[in-house]
């Protein structure tokens, strides 16, 4: 059962790990070619289906679809990148320092924590791009703010585990101080982890994007993003069901690729699960 | 070099009525006491003289280790190591002075960071005691050190579990051992190793003691590991010494009726059919009295009224007992 | 006709990296109602000869050889006969009671747990009979005993209580893997003296596995020591104590400190390591660490030779005890 269940992870994972490069390969690609540049309009030639000419079609305006989603894919991964990376450098600082210091700062840091986690992250990042207005870089402070508490609390939790060790005594016993023990013994050891949560929070991340353009908040035009692809394809929902479908399409195998990356990089870090084995 | 000190001061460590409480856990739903771990410990180790601590698990002993190390606070009472209390020094000031004392842990595997390699691991206390040392004089002590506790020179190389238990104990004793220390804890060091690798690291502790002039405090539940390594011992029971005196008088002849119980627990396999006496299971220490009457075989009435201190029974022997 | 009697068994873990030799040609003999011990390092394969004998043998491990049980063939049965086996036929304590126990479950409900499933007893008289199993291990008498937690327990309490569960069906074998390893040597000394009252008292047979020479000596009447898979030698306690055979015996014996106020010797350590099983001298596997190896021992796998009357030792050379 164990190993049936093991092979399927690790078949999730090769799964995962292939998705997220065809995802990073086309966007890399994307910089120097696309089948069309992706904001031509084109307008005798608007609402065709899919043909060799237009692989996934043309939308109201004659874009190419097939070039909006990629650059708009190339668009959603920038701006998760960005904002998994502010989270995740900030969040691992504050868990990092709680787990070191110990006593008040720390109970302030997971109070602060736990104030984030009360609010539901997509309608404050909401209320955050609508305060500072649209825009991609908004999105990106917006996305990023509420992936600092999930950092925060991932890596306070791991690194606690690893002050508990005798090395860590060890070096104390040596005379290191709290900084130099937690990059040189704390930060490798719960990197595994990190790196983990940072591809489940990607997936989020990419989530949160699409919401956010969808409804305006995020990528701006002429930028095509997965998003608004969504919401202008509703008005033609009759007529063109399938200008709907391939954005969505993207937005969920993109979600699925990274929770299988992460799900089966945390079978492999996990060490209960490697004790399992 | 830290050299020129050890020889003038005497003793090496002083501990002066060390205490050391646990705040109750878990106070809100019930009533608990404070977990006295070390309740009360005075001891000298004197240069050269290695010191065994001997007690059951929860006796306090690993507690009264950190505390020896400056790895934790006492509740109240001093450390003096070569004349320093190690809980008044600024913190600048006592991580100066730790390369004089260092330490080794039961699990060697736990004691080692499994991300970093052998050199890195035992060089590790040369980055707090000699910043400065250019890289080829570093390797070239690492290297020596590794030697010297039996290992080859490319195992530098190595990850922690590339090694076996005895080896990666070896590379925690040349971590200990890199800055030339007066002093090393040895928290239970053989405890989690197999009989023969036992003996290896046994006798490596014991030679490196002779040749590079350290002072051992060898903390465990083993007595023979205690007698092979150090001349003087005490005999620990809930935070408490209740014998101190040199290793060898006290194992041949036992005073006080704990120690009595557990060097005669120890199964012996040349006198296996030997018929021994037996105590009660752990019991929790009285509130009043000794905090062994409770399983002792002899004890009477003023036992559990009196808490017995330690005193002296023989010459260079102490012990804690109303009935001796 | 024994109760066990055990055959050229081998046992081989299949793995990409090689395949592992963890048992090797292990043959031995138990009578009802007696006690064997059986000694090594880690890794020497103590453990895995009791799994063998449980059925428990990790899913890559291939078993070959015999393992005769009162009588039947335990090699090769199917899951439901060993299942009926153990727990009732063949009961096995561990090492670490703590995580034997069912944390969330009272002792009482774990302790008549075997009873019912072996022994078809409604809930209410296996209860009775687990109040009376805990009376006889030991455990103190107190108000809703039954209904005590594992936590409650201390160390020593729950061996005693896992020593209850496997008394349930009244086994005629009782394996116990290093069963006092975890406990303070003053508890320790009691639970070694209730495997020996019980033996004695239920009349059946025990194999204590120990890596710590002095326990065995303390309840066992026969030793056998294991290195590197094979069984290295073989004696009646007695004999054993008395003098060992194989260097390895000697070496296991000599790497004993003793605290007995007796001059400090050197510990005679064994240099160098236990080789991987995957990568198995072609002669004597004690070679490359023994004192008196010699190039007919690094050739030629060591013959067993009796050194005296029912006294065995694999080595080309033993030394007369």
């Amino acid at each position: 059962m164990a190993l049936k269940g093991l092979r399927r992870g690790r078949a999730g994972l090769a799964v995962g790990i292939g998705l997220v490069l065809v995802l990073v390969v086309t966007s890399v690609l994307s910089l120097v070619w696309t089948p069309y540049p992706p904001a031509d309009i084109d307008i005798p030639s608007r609402l065709q289906g899919p043909s060799l000419a237009h692989w996934l079609g043309t939308d109201p305006f004659g874009r190419d679809v097939a070039s909006m989603l990629i650059v708009g894919g190339r668009n959603s991964l920038a701006i998760a990148l960005t904002a998994v990376f502010v989270g995740l450098v900030l969040g691992v600082g504050l868990g990092a320092a709680a787990a070191a210091s110990g006593g008040w700062f720390s109970d302030v840091i997971m109070r602060l924590a736990d104030f984030t986690f009360a609010f539901p992250a997509l309608l404050s990042a909401i209320l955050i791009t609508a305060v500072l207005g649209p825009g991609a870089i908004n999105a990106v402070l917006a996305i990023g703010i509420f992936n600092i508490p999930v950092f925060a609390r991932v890596t306070r939790g791991a690194a606690l585990q690893i002050w508990g060790r005798d090395y860590i005594l060890a070096a104390r016993a040596a005379g290191k101080g709290s900084l130099s023990i937690t990059v040189e013994h704390v930060l490798p050891n719960v990197a595994g982890l990190l790196i983990v949560q940072a591809s489940l929070q990607f997936a989020l991340a990419i989530l949160a994007e699409a919401g956010l353009s969808y409804l305006g908040f995020g990528t701006q035009p002429p930028n095509p993003s997965w998003g608004r692809m969504l919401n202008e394809a509703q008005t033609f929902m009759s007529a063109a069901p399938l200008l709907a479908l391939f954005p969505g399409f993207a937005i969920a195998v993109s979600v699925l690729a990274f929770n299988l990356l992460g799900d089966g990089l945390r079978d492999l870090v996990d060490p209960k699960l490697a004790r399992m084995r | 070099m830290s050299g020129a000190q050890i020889g003038k001061v005497d003793p090496l460590v002083e501990v002066i009525d060390l205490v050391r409480h646990y705040p109750p856990r878990g106070a809100v739903f019930a009533e608990r006491k404070a977990v006295r771990a070390v309740d009360g410990v005075d001891f000298r180790i004197e240069q050269s003289r290695s010191f065994g601590i001997v007690g059951e698990s929860g006796c306090g002993k690993s507690t009264l280790a950190r505390l020896v190390m400056a790895l934790d606070r006492p509740t109240a009472g001093r450390v003096m190591f070569m004349g320093n209390d190690l809980f008044s020094l600024s913190a600048q000031a006592l991580r100066r002075l730790r390369r004089n004392f260092q330490i080794v842990f039961q699990d060697p595997q736990g004691s080692l960071d499994p991300r970093h390699r052998a050199k890195r691991i035992v060089g590790e206390p040369l980055d707090v005691a000699a910043p400065g040392l250019p890289g080829t004089e570093r390797n070239d002590r690492v290297a020596a050190m590794l030697a010297a506790v039996g290992l080859r020179p490319d195992d530098g190389e190595r990850y922690p579990h590339e090694f076996s238990g005895g080896q990666r104990q070896r590379l925690a004793i040349a971590r200990a051992l890199i800055t030339e220390p007066a002093l090393i804890v040895a928290d239970e060091p053989v405890s989690a190793l197999d009989v023969s690798v036992q003996a290896q690291v046994l006798n490596l502790l014991r030679d490196l003691g002779d040749s590079r002039n350290v002072t051992y405090l060898l903390i465990s539940h083993n007595l023979s590991a205690i007698e092979h390594v150090a001349e003087d011992v005490a005999v620990m029971y809930l935070g408490k010494f209740v014998e101190m005196g040199p290793a060898r008088e006290i194992f041949a002849a036992p005073a006080h009726p704990y120690t009595q119980a557990l060097v005669d627990s120890v199964p012996d396999p040349q006198r296996p059919d030997r018929r021994r006496h037996r105590i009660p299971e752990p019991a929790p220490a009285a509130t009043t009295g000794c905090s062994f009457a409770p399983r002792c075989p002899r004890a009477e009435a003023r036992c559990r009224i009196d808490a017995p201190n330690l005193r002296p029974i023989a010459p260079g022997r102490h012990a804690a007992c109303h009935l001796i | 006709m024994p109760l066990l009697q055990i055959e050229s068994l081998n046992v081989t873990i299949v793995a990409p990296s090689g395949n592992a030799h963890i048992l090797r040609d292990v043959g031995f003999k138990l009578e009802r109602g007696s006690t064997l011990g059986i000694v090594g390092e880690s890794g020497c394969g103590k453990t895995m000869t009791a799994l063998a004998l449980m059925g428990l043998l990790p899913d890559a491990a291939t078993a070959t050889g015999r393992i005769e049980f009162e009588g039947t063939d335990l090699l090769g049965q199917d899951e439901a006969a060993w299942c009926r086996l153990r727990g009732n036929r063949i009961a096995m304590i561990f090492q670490e009671p703590a995580s034997a126990l069912n944390p969330l479950q009272p002792i009482g409900r774990q302790v008549a747990e075997g009873l019912t499933l072996h022994r078809g007893l409604s809930r209410l008289s296996s209860l009775a009979e687990a109040e009376r199993l805990l009376d006889r291990v030991g455990i103190p008498q107190r108000h809703r005993r039954l209904d005590s937690f594992p936590h409650e327990l201390s160390g020593g309490q729950r061996q005693r209580v896992l020593i209850a569960m496997a008394l349930a069906c009244k086994p005629a074998l009782l394996i116990a893997d290093e069963p006092t390893s975890a406990l303070d040597v003053t508890v320790q000394a009691q639970i070694l003296d209730l495997l020996r009252d019980l033996v004695a008292e239920l009349g059946m047979a025990l194999i204590l596995i120990s890596h710590d020479l002095g326990v065995i000596g303390e309840v066992c009447e026969r030793v056998i020591v294991m290195y590197a898979g094979q069984i290295v030698e073989s004696a009646s306690a007695a004999a054993f104590f008395r003098g060992r055979a194989h260097p390895y015996s000697q070496a296991l014996f000599g790497a004993l400190p003793r605290a007995r106020g007796g001059e400090r010797a050197r510990l005679a350590a064994i240099s160098g390591f236990v080789p991987d099983p995957r990568e198995l001298p072609r002669g004597c596997a004690f070679r490359d660490r023994c004192p008196i190896g010699t190039s007919v021992c690094e050739a030629q796998r060591p013959p067993t030779i009796a050194v005296a009357e029912d006294h065995f030792a694999l080595c080309h050379f033993p030394s007369a005890p």
